[in-house]
């Protein structure tokens, strides 16, 4: 897989229409972008083993097949992965001109998501679209546009109009407060929380001034908390996160078995397929809270193993960010990089109950195609972005020169 | 750059710390939640022990019976089902439908029949009707009725003793209950991958009694046709051996059917010989006159002065019947029964060694047999003593007694002077037939050999021709005493109800059999009419079926005896 993605990259890199970058004479002997490659791969898989060791009773219970779960994942790992290398293939400058499009096709369809009887109502909240057997979750592909619109956005603005707050946050805020509130209207605080980080942290990213960027994180806060206890069902998550054991039957419910399968599971973990806590014990156990049946069944070893793979993603997209050819690439590979970073935190977070409840998945690694369709879309746009890294020394050579 | 790359490690490395505390350093305690929350202990209950007779004849076993439930969420076809399950439950299918429907949305328990037959559970099982199932539900069973009931006692729905030997051999009877640890999800589900735990049930050991069943049950009849023969409103027989202190029959009336322990009155249950306690009377002078004997206070040829009555303190004793004053010896004053004569032994005695005396003889205080509900009886102390104490006591009155405290007591005469502990567990015997007997019984010397012999000859002398005579069994000497006592009133004083008695040994010189028979308020309710020829009856039983010998030619014995009886003019005492 290693060699193949880097042998494309390789072909991807000439087309790359970023002048001063030059075609490396020795590539190193394994590139970020095949490590990238690998290590989607390895969660990937890690994924379905664990979906089908998860999902297994559940699905066993309501469709007489272990498989079920397991089966759908699969066939969306192979799309994804399709989608992976078709992105791996497209230069990423095309998507700035895609972006637009991508991000008033995702607002629409958020739209969409909303209309009763096309929609898809699951456990009270719209996040679903029905196509046929096939349903998708548009808020995922809204993570993508918003990171590309942004990126679009502020690769325009040169270090003065960074300065001025007309030139960053006001443009940046009606994109993000759009998808941002059609998300709330599902209800989905976690994605758009995840929304409002991208936004926030691709301006951190650009070069916004602390002075603009700390009352907007402040603000971004209080929104967050306000819309928190605004809702009951959402403040009774809070409160259980402060103190599960205050109703341990009802809200803090799937927190104390979330902790009690991590627990249990100890350092080297009951052993693949041995999780009790799956037995409907933990709600959501191939989704949102596969994380705690990972660290059951794998232990301490598995959680650091999965918590290694997101870090080494992280490391890989910061300093794909770092020798991005130019800014438009620095900023995308920045925006995907804190997106599946931060995302991955969330959902850890609510797992090990050092966070609240959101209900944001695992990426690559829970149940959910539209997810992992977009994420390693995503993560092909990376490796894009990769292909044409600068050489270090050309990347010196050009600081010095952008420098005079 | 540097700054996101910082700020990701940092969040990483706090989730890294969060999973350290989560997965290493909490984790014992939460693993011990989830074990708190999935593990579910079920248990199985132990087979019981059972309970046999002396023999190994069984009084009281456990049954596998059967309960019949159904999941009415898994009955396919509940009209078909009822059809086919209505001819061997012996129900009408209307109502097995309804059940079998279910009563309540979302139900699925439903019992269909219980306690049913395991012949007619295979027959069940054969109809492999889907959604319903069996499950062993062991019963209690006590195949001889009413046999030995106030003895066995019973147990409850559950199989828990409640009463009698069940109650007082539960731990040893229900042995150790076999359990299962499983997993279960929140839904019971067993966990198909968690650890199990199975420990077998252990079956309880089974005692083997004391009791002869033949002679249990030869005493029960006997002692119930003297009840009804004689309008009394209970009674209670005895039959012991004297050198071990092995009860081997004890009835009562009114009787009771432990498997069906509900369908009679509370009173029925009671184990009278051990629970109920009576003023024996004059059964009592015999031990009043050991007291004197082994103490030298008198001979058997001491002699006395017997008037017809006597002034005691504030009260006038009497003899059963009027005579003239005279010269009587010991011996003939436990022949005739006289009241005042043993009276005068008593004071000849003096009250301290008297008291002294009848606690050692076991008055007062416990068997040892340690059955539930057995009293100490009851009296007074030396200190409460009045004036009148040493004109009633030794004739019987102002104490109070079980029958099982007057066995032990002729037992010890009986014995040679050995008082021996009432025992009526002879031994247990675990599953594998690892038999343990019973420790051996207490036994303390009362009276020295002499003495024993001296009483025995005045008893023999009682039933031969005193008041005893009806206790007469053709070939075997026979010694014992009758006893005629006023009932004590619950408000303090004396009614005009009596408690009838005899007790007795034989064959006399080389006693194998002792035997009391206890009637409350016979008509007549002289013990020497009605007691005593119940005791005759059991007696004679029990040396048969027990093969001992008669000690002359049976058939000139029984001439012999028509003779005395015909002769003997009183038998009042």
């Amino acid at each position: 897989m290693a060699s193949r993605s880097g042998a494309i990259a390789t072909k991807v890199a000439p087309r790359s229409t970023a002048g001063s970058t030059s075609r490396p004479a020795v590539r190193p002997r394994t590139s970020p972008g095949a490590l990238l490659t690998l290590s989607s791969v390895v969660l990937v898989a890690l994924g379905l083993v664990m979906i089908l060791s998860a999902s297994s009773i559940t699905a066993f219970a309501d469709y007489g097949s272990s498989f079920t779960f397991f089966r759908r994942q699969l066939l969306w790992a192979i799309v994804a992965f399709a989608a992976y290398f078709a992105c791996v293939r497209v230069d990423y400058h095309r998507w700035r001109g895609l972006s637009v499009v991508l991000y008033v096709l995702s607002a629409g369809l958020l739209v969409v998501a909303l209309v009763p009887g096309v929609g898809l109502n699951v456990g009270g909240s719209a996040r679903w679209i029905g196509v046929g057997p096939l349903s998708f979750q548009p808020s995922e592909i809204a993570k993508l546009a918003l990171v590309l619109v942004v990126a679009g956005v502020l690769d325009r603005k040169d270090e003065k109009s960074l300065r001025e707050l007309g030139h960053t946050a006001l443009p940046v805020l009606p994109g993000l407060g759009l998808l941002a509130f059609l998300v709330m209207m599902q209800p989905d605080l976690g994605t758009a929380i995840v929304l409002c980080v991208i936004a926030f942290g691709l301006l951190f990213v650009a070069g916004a001034p602390l002075r603009h960027l700390v009352p907007l994180g402040v603000a971004g806060t209080g929104l967050a908390v306000v819309a928190a206890l605004a809702e009951d069902y959402r403040r009774a998550r809070i409160l259980a996160f402060l103190n599960p054991w205050a109703d341990p039957l009802n809200t803090g419910y799937q927190t104390i078995q979330s902790l009690i399968a991590l627990g249990s599971g100890g350092i080297f973990g009951v052993g693949l397929g041995a999780s009790r806590q799956k037995w409907s014990y933990i709600p959501n156990s191939h989704t949102d809270f596969i994380f705690a049946i990972l660290g059951e069944e794998l232990g301490l070893l598995g959680t650091f193993m999965v918590l290694g793979m997101f870090v080494f993603i992280a490391y890989l997209g910061i300093r794909i960010a770092k020798r991005a050819p130019d800014r438009f690439g620095m900023l995308v590979a920045s925006g995907i990089t804190i997106w599946i970073a931060f995302q991955a935190l969330v959902n850890m977070g609510a797992v090990t109950a050092a966070m609240p409840i959101t209900g944001v998945p695992l990426p690559l690694v829970s149940f959910g195609g539209t997810s992992l369709l977009v994420t390693l879309a995503a993560l092909g746009i990376l490796n894009n972005i990769a292909a044409q890294e600068r050489k270090p020394r050309a990347a010196a050579k050009k600081r010095k020169d952008e420098e005079r | 750059m540097v700054a996101l790359f910082v700020i990701v490690v940092l969040s990483f490395t706090g989730m890294a710390t969060r999973l350290v505390m989560l997965q290493v350093i909490d984790a014992p305690a939460y693993a011990k939640l989830a074990a708190n929350q999935r593990e579910r202990e079920v248990e199985f209950p132990a087979r019981r022990g059972a309970v046999f007779d002396r023999d190994g004849e069984p009084l009281a076993i456990s049954v596998d019976l059967y309960t019949v439930f159904a999941d009415p969420s898994l009955v396919k076809d509940p009209v078909d089902a009822a059809a086919r399950l209505a001819p061997v439950l012996h129900k009408k299918p209307a109502g097995l439908v309804k059940k079998l429907r279910g009563t309540w949305p979302g139900d699925r328990f439903e019992y269909l029949a219980r306690y049913v037959e395991p012949d007619l559970a295979r027959l069940i099982r054969s109809l492999r009707i889907p959604g319903v199932y069996m499950e062993t539900a062991p019963k209690r069973y006590y195949p001889n009725a009413g046999l030995a009931a106030h003895v066995l006692g019973f147990v409850d729905l559950d199989g828990k003793g409640l009463t009698g030997i069940e109650l007082q051999y539960e731990k040893i009877l229900k042995g150790k209950p076999g359990k299962m640890i499983l997993e279960q999800d929140p839904k019971g589900r067993a966990l198909p991958q968690a650890e199990f735990e199975y420990e077998r049930p252990e079956t309880g050991r089974s005692l083997f009694l004391t009791i002869d069943k033949e002679i249990q049950y030869y005493s029960e009849q006997a002692l119930a046709s003297a009840v009804q023969q004689f309008g009394a409103d209970a009674g209670t027989a005895i039959v012991m051996r004297p050198g071990t202190g092995e009860i081997l029959a004890l009835a009562n009336v009114p009787t009771f059917d432990p498997n069906e322990p509900g369908q009679s009155e509370a009173q029925n249950h009671r184990n009278r010989g051990l629970t109920d306690m009576y003023e024996p009377g004059s059964a009592f002078k015999a031990v009043t006159v050991s007291a004197a004997l082994q103490e030298r206070a008198v001979k058997p040829k001491t002699t006395f002065v017997v008037p017809e009555s006597m002034q005691v303190s504030v009260e006038v004793i009497h003899d059963s019947h009027s005579h003239a004053t005279e010269q009587m010896t010991v011996a003939e004053i436990i022949k005739d029964s006289s009241n005042v004569g043993t009276v005068k032994i008593g004071m000849k005695l003096g009250g301290k060694k008297l008291d002294d005396y009848i606690r050692r003889f076991g008055f007062g205080q416990k068997t040892g047999l340690g059955f539930p509900g057995e009293v100490a009886g009851s009296m007074l102390d030396l200190e409460d003593w009045s004036g009148v104490t040493i004109g009633n006591l030794p004739i019987g009155q102002g104490i109070a007694v079980t029958p099982m405290q007057m066995a032990a007591a002729f037992s010890t005469i009986a014995n040679k002077g050995v008082w021996v502990e009432p025992k009526l567990v002879y031994g247990t015997m675990g599953d594998r037939g690892s038999v343990e007997r019973s420790s051996a019984p207490v036994t303390r010397r009362i009276l020295s050999r002499r003495t024993a012999r001296e009483v025995r000859k005045m008893l023999t002398a009682v039933v031969d021709d005193g008041t005893g005579v009806n206790a007469q069994v053709p070939g075997y000497n026979v010694a014992g005493k009758t006893g005629t006592a006023q009932k004590a009133l619950p408000t303090g004083g004396y009614g005009n109800s009596y408690v009838a008695s005899f007790a007795g040994f034989a064959p006399a010189r080389h006693s194998q059999i002792m035997a009391i028979v206890v009637l409350d308020e016979p008509r007549p309710i002289w013990g020497g009419h009605t007691a005593a020829p119940t005791f005759q009856k059991i007696m004679e039983f029990s040396l048969r079926h027990l093969g001992i010998s008669p000690s002359g030619n049976a058939v000139q014995a029984a001439r012999e005896i028509e003779e005395a009886r015909a002769q003997a003019g009183d038998v009042r005492d």
